[in-house]
């Protein structure tokens, strides 16, 4: 992409949610790496009623935008559709935003790539604009990058007299796992079998460390991060206390399976159980007596609260990161349009992702692919009314709001990772809830051919009367790719 | 933000065991009276504090309104209170009246199949969001339609039928029933009548503040089916914007009655584009005689959409009902 000019207006509804357009421009830097750009951005007040992100805030609208103009210079240029994103994807030395500053990792080609065989895109692309008996048959890509973690939480863990280990989480549980995987790291570290692991979470009461909030965008990178600072703290504790009891130096030893042990000899050391009652007889750095003084202050509270319990390590993530965290997710649909009713099914899916380290496959397979439904839901049904005159919702329920249901989504959908860990973070892993909503949004819209100017775009959408009484469908003009649209189509919002 | 109040106002509750005592029960409340089928349209309502009557007549304990029996001439007859789901799985209903089982079948979700009734389907109010909003609309008493103004969102609403009011009936049963020229039965405290299924929906011009014959006092207590055509051909369709939890944009029913080749007679309804199920008498007339083809269905579509008139952001459903009306008569079976 040797220029890109960009004019966001946002409607930022009565009280001003002002920072998506300037993430959709920083996320247009991303995905085409554009070697010029001007970049302007205004948003407005209006008369509506208040609104809220749902997820990829800036990221999922740009991708909508930018990429059926991408494929529309691929078509222009005669370029495969899947070798222009390539072309203009990032590498490790891709950059983004206004400073150009560098991205931590990104195997964006590799996401296409693998997304492209398991998809078939080579077979695939080559139905494109058939037609059998009222069906049309469209194949299309989304591609979508979104931020993907945070650092400078706290992670905090104690090893009680009974020998397992308490990890203490801030985040909450919204049922993606995360609350689990990211205590795995602290399990990882000290090569301890995972039923030895408590997790521990819910109110503050429960002395629990400085979090993020639950958000894709944050927890897995945070607290991968976060947990494995306080699990390398608590091994040097081990460590050291061994070397305190049993002699030499805490170089000496190792821990591993629930014990702290001299290197080549695992008779001469002690288990956790015994280690946490040391700790409480010792005190001080050992207990929770004293703590490291850069911890945030929420997480200064809960060590003193559960000081005395056990053998007590909290740290702050204080791990170098050179770039911006960004995970990518790219998404192949082959979709049916009916011409007489405008309906479309979804009959093949694909979708795949850089997202570092895979942490748990089958909640990553669940996250993506829920994005992606959830952006497929944005694109065709999911809406979002009020009347423009006196600015009253009406989509006030489940039912009138229409987000996608299970019969709207393909039964099999496929999935596959990257699976290439971040080297600026020690686990290795970025987060995933954000970037597959634009994917999903995108791919659909390009499957049916169509480079929406509004979403949602509901089949009817396509299926206008004209005043010579055709009524007939524009997708299916578009996808035929044989004749103009009539004003009536145009203004339907499916146009080039 | 989203004006939903949970707490519904209070009322007095009463279950009736039998018919009888419902509609005493109906007719000393009058229109301070709400009759609770499967409870789907009427808790929206009360948890809106939009409908607030003072008694709730309760049909869940009157056995009598519930199942599927042989009726007169082969025919059967429904209770009102029958749920969505016997009917979609009832073998003399999937057998002999595939338009009434294919359409129940797909109401909403298997949830909502299970607890809403054939009667409450067909009963129900318009979807048309400013009316259920509690605008002060003509069809709430008002003296003006939101739905029809130059900036009004009514993508939903109807493209024939209208007279101020411009909502339309938002039942998936409701036309396969018309089609198979059902009979609905209405219970009062004046005894028992009948009414020919398109004459059981009403549009604006009649009432504006209803959608059936029904007024107060009046319960729908069966719903009673000739017996089907032999071999017949029959297309039951619904458009809408997901595949569950949706209510059509337009739905089709028909019912073809084919010899050599030859359209011998058919019924043709469609849905969700006008106040009530809309008999697309000009269209069954003109494919009589004619093969079950692609260009009958074509002229068909064609004629059952003269005279509609789009709002604002309905357009589509002009081309939606021609095509649709074209592939209930093409595609048959």
């Amino acid at each position: 992409m040797t220029a890109l000019d960009l004019y966001i207006v946002q409607d930022g509804g009565p009280y001003g949610r002002a920072s998506d357009y300037n993430t959709a421009g920083t996320v247009a830097t991303a995905i085409y790496q554009p070697e010029n750009m001007r970049f302007r951005g205004v948003p407005v007040y209006t008369n509506t009623p208040p609104r809220s992100a749902q997820r990829a805030p800036g990221g999922a609208q740009i991708v909508a935008m930018l990429e059926p103009v991408v494929d529309k210079a691929a078509r222009e240029l005669g370029v495969d559709r899947l070798e222009i994103r390539k072309i203009n994807a990032p590498g490790h030395d891709g950059w983004l935003g206004e400073q150009k500053g560098p991205f931590t990792s990104a195997y964006v080609r590799e996401a296409l790539d693998l997304g492209a065989e398991l998809f078939n895109w080579e077979e695939k692309k080559r139905l494109s604009g058939r037609r059998e008996g009222t069906k049309v048959t469209g194949v299309g890509i989304g591609l979508s990058p979104f931020t993907a973690g945070s650092t400078g939480r706290d992670g905090l863990m104690v090893i009680r007299p009974d020998g397992k280990l308490y990890v203490h989480q801030g985040i909450g549980n919204l049922g993606t796992h995360s609350i689990a995987d990211t205590a795995r790291a602290a399990a990882d570290v000290l090569d301890l079998s995972w039923d030895q692991v408590v997790i521990v979470w819910g109110d503050t009461s429960r002395h629990l460390p400085f979090s993020t909030v639950q958000a894709g965008s944050q927890t897995t990178h945070a607290h991968t991060r976060a947990n494995h600072a306080a699990a390398t703290a608590l091994v040097g504790l081990l460590q050291e206390l061994a070397a305190n009891e049993l002699g030499g130096s805490p170089g000496d030893y190792r821990v591993a399976d629930g014990r702290v042990f001299r290197a080549g000899n695992r008779t001469v050391g002690m288990d956790f159980a015994q280690a946490a009652f040391r700790a409480i007889a010792l005190g001080g750095k050992f207990s929770g007596g004293e703590f490291p003084e850069d911890l945030n202050d929420v997480t200064k509270a809960s060590v003193t609260g559960l000081a005395g319990q056990g053998l007590v390590a909290a740290a702050r993530d204080n791990y170098p990161r050179e770039g911006a965290v960004f995970t990518w997710v790219a998404s192949f649909a082959q979709v049916e349009l009916d011409v007489e009713t405008g309906e479309v099914e979804i009959v093949d899916l694909a979708s795949t992702t850089d997202c570092g380290t895979v942490m748990h496959p089958r909640s990553l397979a669940a996250q993506t692919n829920g994005g992606v439904f959830q952006g497929i839901g944005m694109a065709k049904s999911q809406r979002w009314v009020f009347d423009p005159k006196w600015g009253i919702p009406f989509t006030k329920r489940f039912y009138t709001a229409r987000p996608p249901g299970m019969l709207d989504v393909p039964r099999n959908p496929r999935f596959a990772a990257v699976n290439q860990p971040d080297p600026h973070t020690p686990v290795g892993a970025k987060g995933i809830g954000e970037p597959p909503v634009g994917a999903g949004g995108r791919v659909r819209l390009r499957s049916r051919g169509c480079h929406g100017r509004t979403l949602p775009l509901p089949h009817t959408a396509h299926l206008r009367h004209d005043s010579g009484g055709a009524g007939r469908p524009a997708t299916a003009l578009r996808l035929a790719g044989n004749a103009r649209l009539t004003e009536k189509e145009k203004q339907s919002g499916c146009h080039s | 933000m989203a004006v939903i109040r949970d707490m519904i106002p209070p009322f007095e509750l009463f279950q009736p065991a039998g018919v009888d005592d419902a509609v005493r029960l109906m007719q000393e409340h009058g229109d301070q009276g709400w009759v609770l089928a499967g409870g789907l349209d009427t808790f929206d309502w009360f948890k809106d504090r939009i409908k607030r009557p003072s008694a709730v007549i309760d049909l869940g304990g009157i056995d009598e309104l519930r199942g599927i029996s042989a009726g007169a001439d082969g025919g059967l007859e429904i209770g009102a209170m029958t749920s969505l789901t016997d009917i979609s799985e009832n073998a003399d209903v999937v057998g002999g009246y595939p338009l009434l089982a294919t359409s129940a079948g797909l109401v909403a979700t298997p949830q909502i199949r299970n607890q809403g009734t054939l009667g409450g389907n067909i009963a129900q109010d318009t979807r048309c969001w400013y009316y259920r909003s509690g605008w002060p609309c003509y069809r709430a008493g008002g003296n003006i339609c939101y739905a029809a103004t130059p900036r009004s969102m009514n993508r939903e609403h109807c493209i024939m039928g209208a007279s101020r009011c411009v909502a339309v009936n938002p039942s998936d049963t409701a036309p396969a029933l018309v089609a198979l020229d059902a009979e609905m039965v209405v219970a009062s405290t004046s005894g028992e009548r009948t009414y020919a299924a398109t004459d059981f929906f009403i549009g604006p011009d009649l009432d504006i503040t209803r959608m059936t014959v029904l007024e107060p006092g009046d319960l729908l207590t069966q719903i009673r089916l000739p017996a089907p055509w032999s071999g017949a051909r029959h297309y039951f369709e619904k458009i809408c914007d997901r595949k569950s939890w949706d209510f059509s944009l337009a739905s089709v029913a028909s019912m073809l009655n084919v010899e050599g080749g030859v359209i011998q007679d058919a019924r043709l309804v469609v849905n969700g584009i006008a106040p009530y199920p809309v008999r697309m008498g000009a269209a069954e007339a003109a494919v009589r005689g004619r093969a079950p083809s692609d260009e009958t269905g074509q002229m068909a579509g064609e004629i059952a959409v003269e005279g509609s008139r789009a709002l604002r952001h309905n357009d589509y459903k002009i081309a939606l009902t021609r095509n649709l009306v074209k592939r209930a008569i093409r595609d048959a079976a």
